[in-house]
């Protein structure tokens, strides 16, 4: 008996439909009916986006690599499909077997970005699954999530049925053996799967705690209501990455997606440890693949998959220390094959710069730098180590030999920034400008500059966690200040970020559970794929705000104070708080803290005793 | 330098798939199978792909014509079996040959193609309505460009229109032009038909060369043949 969805009438209807065709090359085709565990991978943003996503790609090898389980893919859908599916009540689909994603035995979710939370709402809603996990019934799938956002996953608690802490590798494998015995005893209630998860290091269920509140309003700590939940809940590692599940057959999609390669992960964690950069903590500590074995395995993707272009990627790819040396092998190795090697995170350094030269990257649309801030007193509070100097050395290597574009990468808002730092930035950009003018082989006028700046959002488990965002109206007033200044450049051309999304996402990284409220809100006004500028709406969420009577300010604007309780304390990075304070005290006083590569350990206590050691 | 003409389908959900789509699935195929491809010269080195006529998103294609460059030569039926080893059923590979790489590709040859619109239901009236298509000295349709629409006359570019079956209105045959000499589609013709419903299915059955006085397939087939070739098919299958 097959449970496939007749889908062919649908593809004919909508836009693009190779974002729901499925059997693409290296996709993974079983029968659902001879699956002990039939797991789908939700990404909450369509096709296109989530097809980029290495991080689905790793969990859908390791979950059908294991004997017993099939791991289907779903993406949500654009509003043309979601429309056909409501008026003709098809449930929303897996993509490999077409199977409604209610008839699956658990729905794991990617939580990569803020905005993307209604979207989650969505998928589930379509796939006919209940949005709150204590309306879910024993023939519901189990719903859980994942990723970088999980580290504070309050907003989004009563939705999920368990939250993975950490490396997914690490404990999806765990977690779907726990399920298999569990599912084989026989039918149960729920809760005693939920029961023996709890106790799987790295798992989060959300039911188990209670969380509590003063009469200001404000959180005051979490409650734990089940034995088996443990306090906090500490986040799982992959300690060897060199022998983990890497995905060596891509699937390879037949639609253009946004990241259309093939993908090396040179390493994960970083060492340079940005104040305002969430992922340089929670993916602590640095683990590095070796140079033969990322050699391996690019010619084995390439083999599989046909792909012509491979990215060396990480969090800051010019840190990898044989970077050199893995570029010179891979281009001996493709040498004939027409494979294109990129860099996607570089410094801000002429080395970094250099590297990206090499590999002809960026040719077209221009190397891209970021200084993240204007001035070198604000590059300290930050601790991005990167002087002036530098980044004019980095900008002439992009800009010489008649190349005549670079893109820099800048935030606003960052704490203890004033107009001073703006006009620096202003300054910086002007003599960026000259470096192109007087390079050499110049011919076509100024360089052509594309200056993006970001405000900056505060983010839980980062030393800036107790910061607030800027008020919006100043972030308005400071875009407007830069945007009138970089206009005096000649070739400049600037773009920034709307303040309503930056609340929402600030609002949200900080958020604790009473806003799952204003997130069910919003979708039920009609937000959806809220990550995508045309289809956002602030409104909808005032509106939501209002009716859950919460203010924003509470989560945006309102300084907090090292010895709050924070709605995120019960889940652990392993970070220490105390090292989270000392690097806030010591930023305030633009004190810089070395990168931990190469022995300088800063004590965040993850305990890698020695320092850095890559082996 | 080895030139090889494919023939495959394009059917099923894959219909769906767009040109671009389509281009990237067989870059990725052909060096997925190893075969020695040929790159362009240049800064940006491509693979020498060349079909020889776009398909429009949505419409089957029951011969669709792909040449491609290799170093080596290489048996046509390695390159069949290794490429079906890859690609889905719905767009398998009918036929491979060797064809001679100092002549035009097809593209820049193909003047028209056979298309079969399947109604259902059937249109009412559908033998008068195309008799009067074919009456008019002119048709205009617009045509979105980039910017602007268009209106153009594609009465010029249709060739021929008939019936299947004379007495069922519900198969239609298009012979239109096609290629870079200028052509139109099967939709534009359709727009300016009575049809309430819109097509079941539009199939291209065979895309032709022009020659001397006559239409050919690539394979060398008259137009005139073909044609009989499928009124025979159609009366074997009643």
């Amino acid at each position: 008996m097959t449970h496939m969805i007749d889908i062919s009438g649908l593809l004919a209807s909508v836009r693009r439909p190779a974002r729901y065709l499925g059997r693409e090359l290296n996709s993974v085709s079983r029968d659902p009916q001879q699956a002990e565990v039939h797991l789908a991978l939700a990404f909450p943003d369509l096709y296109e986006v989530g097809m980029s996503h290495l991080g689905l790609r790793i969990l859908y090898t390791v979950a059908n690599s294991i004997s017993g389980i099939y791991a289907e893919r779903v993406f949500a859908p654009a509003a043309d499909l979601e429309q056909l599916l409501r008026e003709q009540q098809i449930p929303l689909f897996s993509l490999e077997s077409r199977t409604a994603l209610n008839r699956f035995d658990m729905v794991g979710f990617t939580l990569q970005y803020e905005m993307s939370y209604t979207a989650i709402l969505l998928m589930l809603d379509l796939g006919g699954i209940p949005l709150h996990s204590n309306q879910r019934g024993d023939n519901d799938p189990f719903v859980l999530g994942g990723g970088p956002l999980a580290y504070n996953p309050e907003p989004l608690a009563p939705f999920f049925d368990f939250i993975v802490i950490g490396d997914g590798e690490e404990v999806l494998p765990e977690v779907l053996e726990t399920y298999r015995i569990w599912k084989k005893k026989g039918p149960r209630k729920r809760e005693s799967f939920l029961r023996e998860a709890a106790l799987i290091p790295g798992i989060y269920v959300p039911s188990f705690y209670r969380d509590h509140y003063g009469r200001d309003g404000k959180f005051t700590g979490v409650e734990v209501l089940a034995e088996e939940a443990s306090l906090p809940v500490q986040k799982r590692v992959v300690s060897d990455l060199e022998h983990a599940v890497y995905p060596e057959c891509f699937v390879v999609p037949y639609m253009e997606v946004v990241h259309d390669r093939a993908v090396l992960e040179l390493f994960r964690g970083c060492s340079q440890g940005c104040r305002f950069c969430q992922a340089g903590y929670v993916y602590r500590p640095v683990r590095e693949r070796s140079a033969e074995k990322l050699r391996e395995q690019a010619g084995r993707i390439i083999a599989n998959t046909g792909f012509t272009e491979l990215s060396l990627a990480s969090l800051s790819s010019s840190d990898y220390p044989p970077i050199g040396e893995l570029i010179t092998s891979l281009e001996q190795d493709f040498a004939k094959e027409h494979v294109s090697l990129s860099l996607p995170s570089l410094r801000a350094d002429a080395d970094a710069v250099r590297l990206a030269d090499r590999l002809k990257q960026g040719r077209a649309a221009g190397v891209t730098i970021a200084p993240e801030a204007g001035t070198q007193r604000l590059r300290d509070v930050i601790n991005k180590k990167v002087t002036e100097q530098a980044v004019l050395e980095a900008a002439a290597v992009a800009l010489k030999d008649g190349q005549n574009h670079i893109k820099l990468y800048f935030m606003l808002g960052l704490p203890t920034e004033t107009m001073d730092d703006l006009a620096g930035l202003v300054e910086l950009v002007r003599k960026i400008s000259a470096v192109g003018r007087s390079g050499s082989g110049r011919k076509k006028g100024p360089p052509r500059i594309n200056v993006s700046v970001s405000t900056f959002i505060p983010k839980a488990h980062t030393p800036f966690q107790w910061e607030p965002l800027l008020d919006p109206e100043e972030i308005k007033q400071r875009q407007d200040f830069l945007r009138r200044e970089l206009r005096k450049i000649k070739g400049v051309a600037f773009s920034w970020h709307g303040a309503p999304i930056s609340l929402l996402e600030a609002m949200l990284a900080r958020g604790d559970r009473r806003l799952a409220a204003v997130v069910e809100g919003a979708y039920d006004l009609g937000s959806r794929l809220d990550s995508w500028d045309e289809l956002f709406s602030f409104s909808r969420w005032e509106e939501a705000l209002a009716a859950a009577g919460i203010p924003l300010h509470h989560y945006t604007s309102r300084p907090l104070a090292f010895t709050d309780p924070l709605p995120w304390d019960h889940i652990s990075t392993g970070i220490t708080k105390e090292f989270l304070i000392r690097e806030h005290r010591k930023a305030l006083e633009g004190g810089i803290t070395p990168a931990c590569r190469g022995g300088v350990c800063a004590g965040c206590g993850l305990g890698c005793a020695d320092g850095y050691s890559s082996q | 330098m080895h030139r090889y003409r494919i023939v495959f389908i394009k059917e099923g959900d894959f219909a769906c798939l767009s040109h671009l789509d389509l281009q990237r699935t067989f870059i990725r195929t052909l060096r997925r199978a190893g075969l020695p491809l040929l790159y362009s010269q240049g800064f940006n080195p491509q693979p020498r792909l060349s079909f020889a006529a776009p398909l429009a998103v949505g419409i089957v294609g029951d011969g669709e014509f792909l040449e491609f460059d290799l170093i080596n030569h290489i048996e046509s039926e390695t390159i069949k079996t290794a490429l079906n080893g890859l690609l889905p059923p719905e767009l398998a590979v009918r036929s491979v040959r060797e064809v001679d790489p100092h002549a035009p590709v097809l593209a820049s040859q193909v003047g028209a193609a056979l298309y079969l619109v399947i109604f259902s239901p059937p249109v009412p009236e559908l033998a008068p309505a195309v008799q009067s298509l074919l009456a008019a000295p002119v048709l205009e349709v617009e045509r979105p460009g980039k910017k602007t629409i268009k209106r153009v006359d594609i009465r010029p570019f249709i060739y021929n229109l008939y019936l299947q079956n004379a007495f069922e209105e519900d198969k239609l045959l298009m012979f239109i032009a096609t290629g870079n000499q200028g052509g139109t589609r099967p939709a534009e013709v359709m727009s300016l038909l009575p049809s309430q419903t819109g097509p079941e299915q539009v199939r291209r059955l065979a895309i032709f060369i022009s020659s001397a006085n006559d239409y050919i397939t690539p394979e060398g087939e008259a137009l005139s043949a073909y044609l009989d070739r499928l009124h025979l098919n159609t009366k074997e299958s009643e």
